[in-house]
């Protein structure tokens, strides 16, 4: 009696601990590749930072806190969901721009309308939904979810169609949606896919279409320290995110350092990892 | 009486034997090889109907498909132009290796060649036994340096950069046709009221690169039939970058701007204005690259006639060498000039795809042409445009 009480014991604290993980928001950092394609009037605006290719990015997250780090481009993002912060920022020019004071511009694809530079941005359609599929990536069990969000910002339809693949034992911290531009996960992406479709505009300006898809390429569960998450202090941060003019100095600024570094616009053909595609279809030889 | 039935029976026979003649395929020559493929814009609203479309489109008459398995590729670092993109490509993926593996039958369990392609397409009689035994033979090696010479190193890959436009842009224009696929009356009322669309398409081509040296060393190296044979088996394995893509040259093409009221199937519109245009660009790869010029057999020399035209980009100003197929006592084969002929001017077949029925020329089934110089030309002897 004595031992089975024991077993029993010991059992129920295995499963007890066992659940513990399973609810364990992860902290750590992941490491995923981007794979990003535009449309020639968005790579070609005047401050876009957006080009053709791939991005090597690390995230390191707790809780309510992450900072993500773009190593192609040198490119930061600070934010923590519960003082509802976001600062980009770049290590060539050490400035940045705070979207605190206008959160919501950068949560497009939250399951609500977004209040946003004294406007609403209604929430015209959201299918984004569990599709019941399962997958393996990265040794993880993984469930696919997938739909459209459209949205109407300066009385056009913005249109997302989202994937993602998300590990079904790996809980997400509260943070992560501001990763996702505001897209509600309760476990952890492995993999995430949208295409964006802001429609055809006249006057020579054409289509406006993303096609953006990140897979991880590491997983480090790890401590997390609070210093992680600082902002440089010598860094010229403005807080101006409703000012169209303070957003388009701020990004210009960016494109011109990147352009001269060689990463926008440069030859991609010296690049030693080569270019990047997919394929459809499967080799016969 | 008799001599009458005989006279009757023996002219039906000349006459069917004429009309089997008239058949491209009674003729043997030796053809480019080709593996096409298009790209992709992910980013592209409607991609998908771009890509359907492209696979509806028939593959170009006059080549021998060299078709690998992969059609459809897409690229980060997407450019307007993609030739070092390609070229990347083709290195990181070990496409050459790719091409020279289809030519050889390689087996993807046991890691053997054999030469059945090679018959295939140059028309060999020769048991594959008969071929190994003659291997050492001045006719044997004639069948491999004949192999390389004209098979082999007129291997082509064609990649094919699809774009289409309209006055309401490419994604109004593709989000009406995917509707009208489904039967959406609105979408194609929709597509009745966008007036008229292009496609433009940037056509790259390269060539697998093969000459005396790559062949010596593929045979001594590489080539296998016993699956005993690890050493080459894994050599092959292991040296995929030893057969290399270069890039040829490419062209654009903007089809004419294509009206679309009235049309009953916009599938067929879309399939029949991107053939076309794919069409083009092929024969116009050909106008400037004359190693990938298509061969056309004389179907009949009185008139001379042959099944090209409009769709080869023919016009009353081309010419077009006539050549002969030899085989010398070594058993080479080879092509000698014999002379020059041209296009008549109103008789230029119409083959593009889905001509105008109401068009003359679409039902000629032939273009025929005047001597411009030589002569005793007869059926089989080939046409290839002159430079």
């Amino acid at each position: 009696m004595k031992k089975i009480c024991i077993a029993l014991t010991i059992m129920f604290c295995a499963l007890v601990q066992n659940i513990s993980a399973q609810e364990t928001p992860f902290e750590g950092e992941i490491v995923y590749e981007t794979y990003e394609n535009y449309s020639d009037y968005l790579l070609k605006m005047a401050n876009s930072i957006w080009f053709n290719g791939v991005h090597k990015m690390r995230m390191i997250m707790k809780d309510t806190k992450m900072h993500v780090i773009d190593e192609t481009t040198g490119v930061h993002l600070i934010g923590d969901i519960a003082n509802k912060s976001l600062v980009h920022f770049f290590e060539a020019t050490k400035t940045g721009i705070d979207f605190s004071n206008n959160i919501e511009s950068q949560l497009v694809l939250i399951n609500r309308d977004i209040n946003y530079s004294h406007t609403v941005g209604k929430l015209k359609e959201y299918t984004y939904a569990d599709q019941n599929k399962k997958s393996e990536l990265l040794g993880q069990q993984c469930s696919l979810s997938e739909g459209r969000i459209v949205r109407t910002m300066g009385g056009m339809d913005q249109t997302y169609d989202v994937k993602t693949l998300t590990a079904d034992n790996i809980p997400a911290p509260q943070v992560f949606p501001y990763n996702l531009q505001g897209l509600e996960v309760k476990n952890l992406p492995l993999k995430w896919i949208y295409k964006y479709d802001g429609g055809h505009v006249g006057f020579g300006v054409g289509e406006l279409s993303i096609y953006y898809e990140a897979d991880v390429i590491e997983i480090n569960p790890r401590a997390v320290n609070d210093d992680e998450f600082v902002i440089p202090a010598d860094y010229n941060i403005t807080k101006k995110s409703m000012n169209a003019f303070s957003l388009m100095k701020y990004y210009s600024g960016v494109k011109k350092q990147l352009v001269k570094m060689g990463i926008k616009g440069g030859d991609n053909s010296q690049k030693t990892s080569g270019v990047h595609y997919k394929t459809e279809g499967e080799w016969g030889f | 009486m008799g001599l009458l039935k005989h006279f009757a029976l023996l002219s039906a026979l000349c006459f069917s034997v004429a009309v089997a003649a008239q058949s491209e395929d009674d003729y043997d020559y030796e053809r480019s090889s080709l593996h096409m493929m298009m790209i992709k814009h992910l980013n592209q609203k409607y991609e998908d109907v771009i890509v359907d479309v492209y696979k509806q489109s028939r593959f170009p008459e006059r080549f021998n498909n060299h078709d690998l398995g992969v059609n459809v590729v897409s690229f980060a670092e997407s450019e307007g132009d993609q030739t070092k993109n390609i070229l990347s490509f083709c290195e990181q993926v070990n496409l050459g290796q790719k091409m020279v593996a289809k030519w050889f039958d390689r087996n993807r369990e046991t890691g053997c060649f054999d030469m059945e392609l090679i018959k295939q397409r140059g028309f060999y009689n020769a048991s594959q036994k008969e071929i190994n035994i003659a291997r050492q033979s001045l006719r044997g090696k004639a069948l491999l340096e004949d192999a390389g010479e004209q098979l082999i190193k007129n291997t082509y890959l064609v990649i094919n950069d699809i774009r289409y436009t309209s006055r309401a842009g490419a994604f109004s224009l593709l989000q009406a046709f995917a509707g009208a696929y489904v039967g959406s009356t609105k979408a194609l009322n929709h597509l009745y009221d966008i007036g008229g669309f292009r496609v433009e398409i940037t056509s790259y081509l390269f060539r697998l690169k093969w000459d005396d040296d790559i062949a010596y060393s593929f045979y001594d190296n590489y080539y296998t039939e016993n699956a005993q044979d690890l050493e080459k088996i894994n050599a092959f394995k292991r040296d995929g970058a030893q057969w290399q893509m270069e890039f040829v040259g490419k062209t654009f093409c903007k089809s004419q701007e294509t009206a679309l009221s009235g049309v009953k199937d916009p599938n067929k519109l879309l399939v029949k204005v991107c053939t076309r245009a794919i069409d083009q660009n092929i024969a116009n790869l050909q106008h400037t690259h004359p190693d990938f010029r298509i061969k056309a057999p004389l179907v009949s020399t009185d008139p001379l006639r042959a099944h090209v035209g409009l769709k080869e980009d023919i016009t009353p100003e081309s010419k077009f060498e006539v050549l002969e197929r030899q085989i010398d006592d070594n058993g080479h084969v080879s092509y000698l000039r014999v002379g020059v002929i041209s296009p008549k001017k109103n008789l230029i077949w119409d083959n593009r795809y889905m001509p105008d029925e109401n068009d003359r020329n679409a039902g000629l089934g032939y273009t025929e042409f005047e001597v411009v110089s030589g002569k005793d030309f007869y059926p089989g002897m080939l046409l290839r445009e002159k430079e």
